[in-house]
């Protein structure tokens, strides 16, 4: 049983993959609704994984170079291709997304969204607690 | 059934005058709650309409009443028909004599004999132990898991009867799952309540406690107590329970005495083997000691004491739970040199020879009557090794340690190391000291380095998202951090559904640092933990830190009163992300498997309309509070004015609305 589920990942990360590749560069739809993917974003319960910005929780979107989210084409490959089989034990991994589950438009839309995350990140000299942590690091155990 | 303690039966029948019989209790209860009726106070009886609250408020307590309440005044002396030393005086001082120093508990009438005894008996009356007034038995047990964390010893939680059992069992079964030594107490009233007795109560938690006993007189209630606290403090540690009479609480115990305590003999290696393992030690050219959970503050010495003997350099369990090496101790980390010739784990790997308690997991079967067969506890069946078993090592029961064991020895490293100890001092020649010396300074300077390498990229990581709203759960430790860094802190909570940050960030010198996850991963347990972690940090002027799952919160919320009540000092911050959001990742996963979409996952899984308002919650119970923060900007400063509050003796709850991880 669990070796068949490794097989259909592997089978299904291969393909996104090449489709990544393929793709990789081509640009998202211009008529997509970032607005509207925004809320469907939060419909769809994106932000469980993924944070509310993109940034934090289990998976971010921003700051990565992920192949999977370079384009619109490689998202809804991606989408439509994750593992369908029930889970052996419970998983965080991406959902699989039929489009009778969330239609192409709509995931159009929810792409846009994310596309307009934006790294949040200031350097680390800019943040003073981030500063004080650094220091305690550099400093030998108090007696 | 369940081990009987022996001794002489002095108890009396209830109806020879010396105990208070059922029956006359009965009707002296009845006619003064007949008196109480009458005399139901304008407040009680206004109470549906607010004004009429605010103006038949029941009066403040009085000075004297406070002053009593503080155990500063003695109860009056009383001539008449009683008893002179009540069977609970004595168990009361058996508890004394085990250096108990909480008993915590919600009323139940099976008990009200020890009860009194805990509040009135002693002088000081109600210290040591204090009566600690609890909302919920899981809360008590909680507590008592929390402070046998924090302290490698017991606390008492006190139950009622069958129900109290029963509120209680999710907690018991969480600190056998963690090993965590704890003194179960129940009353037992077999003629009152019917649905509040059994014939053998522990039954109902037998198979997730180490020991029982329900004695049937007060020299066996001397014993089982005795018997019961070294029973959870000696390897497998875990919780045990004592069923106490109700009329053996009420009995004559004048001319008995508590004998004084023994403590328990702990297997330990041998001479022999200590002296082989000393010997492999001294003469090692890059000796390394693996430290896992050990069982008190006394066992972390030790291995730092052989580790600087030795010239070892460890790794340490500090990140993930109680009880180990100092994160931050110069030995501690990878070292300058890792092919390591010699390796003696403590409770944990991977090691050349392991020194790991037999786990509390293998006296399961006998304890398991019922043949219920609990995970993790029953014997392995085909498959068990290909579970995936969650990657946090805090979820991970403690008797997971030393598979990793080249030569597995099932004794005690505690109770070992001092043998050790011993025989290395003996053995190590000026040569080897001199060398040992040399390589304490390498790995130094290594395990700085190291540390540092770490720690820069973990801020650079935790810098992401910043200034993202909600906020981000980096953020909330990354800012505790200046506050509290000089503070004696105990991260009381578990992390895990947090992000575990401090494990990056944060620097884990004390046995009592960060206490670890729930046990059975099991939720509704960090307040209540954290709250006994607080009991045992007030007197020891430490400071307790709770990140604390909105989730978690609302099985037992009770806890931030008695956080308030006892002047607790816990700085409760909220991981408010409005949702179990590990099940609702899971359930998002499992609908889009059956090609259902994802944008009904929130049923069930999410905590919106309304949003729950924790700050107003913690008011309700006396606590200070503020929130709710989504602006990352006023974390800083919120922060600061809640450890202020902590300090100034007032236990503090700020909401913060967070991201989801």
């Amino acid at each position: 049983m669990m070796k068949r589920h490794h097989e259909n990942f592997i089978r299904f990360a291969t393909v996104a993959c090449a489709v990544a590749i393929i793709t990789f560069g081509s640009a998202y739809a211009e008529d997509a609704d970032a607005t509207r993917g925004k809320q469907l974003y939060f419909d769809h319960g994106c932000y469980g994984c993924h944070g509310y910005n993109g940034e934090t929780g289990a998976r971010d979107l921003v700051g990565t170079a992920s192949p999977l989210i370079a384009d619109v084409d490689t998202f809804l490959v991606f989408l439509r291709l994750r593992a369908d089989y029930a889970p052996l034990v419970p998983s965080v991994r991406m959902p699989a997304y039929p489009e009778s589950a969330l239609n192409d438009a709509d995931a159009r839309d929810i792409y846009a969204y994310i596309r307009t995350f934006e790294l949040n990140a200031p350097d680390v000299e800019d943040i003073p607690a981030l500063q004080v942590i650094l220091e305690s690091a550099g400093q030998p155990l108090k007696e | 059934m369940y081990p009987q303690s022996k001794g002489s039966d002095i108890r009396k029948k209830p109806d020879n005058g010396v105990t208070i019989g059922r029956r006359g209790f009965l009707k002296g209860a009845a006619t003064g709650a007949g008196a109480i009726f009458v005399n139901v106070p304008n407040a009680v009886a206004g109470a549906d309409t607010e004004t009429s609250v605010a103006s038949t408020a029941v009066p403040a307590p009085t000075a004297q009443q406070m002053a009593r309440d503080a155990g500063n005044v003695r109860p009056a002396v009383v001539t008449g028909p009683t008893v002179r030393k009540a069977g609970s005086d004595l168990m009361v001082d058996t508890l004394k004599e085990l250096g108990i120093e909480y008993v915590a508990a919600n009323p139940g009438s099976s008990f009200e004999g020890l009860q009194e005894s805990l509040v009135n008996y002693g002088d000081p009356p109600n210290t040591m132990p204090e009566f600690i007034t609890a909302l919920h038995e899981e809360s008590s047990v909680d507590m008592a898991h929390g402070y046998g964390k924090a302290e490698g010893r017991p606390m008492c939680a006190l139950l009622h009867g069958t129900l109290g059992i029963q509120h209680a069992s999710m907690a018991i079964y969480q600190a056998y799952y963690s090993g965590t030594p704890i003194l179960l107490l129940a009353g037992r009233d077999d003629h009152f309540i019917q649905a509040h007795t059994a014939d053998d109560m522990a039954a109902m938690v037998r198979s997730f406690t180490k020991w029982d006993a329900q004695p049937t007189t007060l020299v066996g209630c001397v014993e089982a107590l005795r018997e019961a606290y070294n029973q959870a403090i000696t390897p497998p540690t875990g919780p045990t329970l004592v069923i106490l009479d109700t009329e053996l609480q009420k009995e004559e115990a004048a001319g008995l005495v508590v004998p004084t305590y023994k403590p328990p003999a702990i297997q330990t290696i041998d001479a022999t083997t200590a002296r082989e393992i000393a010997k492999a030690l001294v003469s090692a050219s890059n000796p390394r000691l693996a430290v896992g959970r050990l069982r008190t503050p006394q066992g972390v010495g030790h291995a730092v004491e052989l580790a600087e003997l030795v010239g070892a350099s460890t790794s340490t369990y500090a990140t993930f739970g109680p009880m180990s090496f100092p994160q931050r101790h110069p030995l501690c980390g990878p070292g300058a040199d890792q092919n390591y010739d010699f390796t003696l784990g403590l409770e944990a790997g991977p090691a050349d020879i392991g020194l790991v308690s037999r786990g509390i997991n293998e006296q399961f079967a006998t304890r398991d009557q019922m043949q219920i067969g609990f995970g993790g506890l029953r014997s392995p069946r085909p498959g068990d090794a290909d579970l995936q078993l969650p990657p946090d090592p805090g979820l991970i029961p403690r008797y997971a340690a030393g598979s990793d064991v080249d030569r597995r020895l099932d004794v005690d490293a505690e109770a070992s190391l001092p043998l050790i100890l011993e025989e290395a001092k003996r053995l190590i020649s000026r040569g080897q000291q001199r060398t040992a010396e040399e390589r304490r300074k390498r790995h130094a300077e290594a395990n700085l380095e190291a540390h540092v390498q770490a720690v820069r990229k973990a801020v650079d990581d935790k810098r992401i998202g910043w200034d993202a709203s909600p906020v981000s759960t980096a953020r909330i430790y990354a800012e505790l951090w200046p506050l509290i860094k000089d503070e004696d802190w105990c991260l009381a909570s578990p992390s895990a559904f947090s992000g575990g940050h401090h494990s990056d960030l944060w620097d884990h010198n004390n046995p009592y640092s960060y206490l670890g996850g729930q046990g059975a991963a099991g939720i509704g347990y960090g307040l209540g933990a954290s709250t006994g972690a607080a009991l045992a940090a007030k007197q020891r002027g430490r400071f307790v830190i709770n990140v604390q799952c909105d989730g978690d919160i609302n099985y037992a919320p009770g806890s931030l009163w008695t956080a308030v009540h006892h002047r607790l000092p816990m700085l409760t911050i909220m991981h408010n992300n409005r949702a179990w959001h590990q099940e609702l990742m899971f359930l998002e996963f499992m609908a889009g498997s059956r090609g259902r979409g994802t944008d009904r996952a929130h049923i069930g899984s999410t905590l919106r309309d309304p949003f729950i308002a924790y700050k107003k919650m913690a008011e309700a119970y006396g606590m200070a509070s503020e929130g709710p923060i989504s602006d990352p900007s006023l974390l800083a400063a919120a922060l600061a004015r809640g450890v202020a509050s902590v300090k100034n003796g007032e236990p503090y709850l700020i909401d913060v609305i967070t991201q989801p991880r």
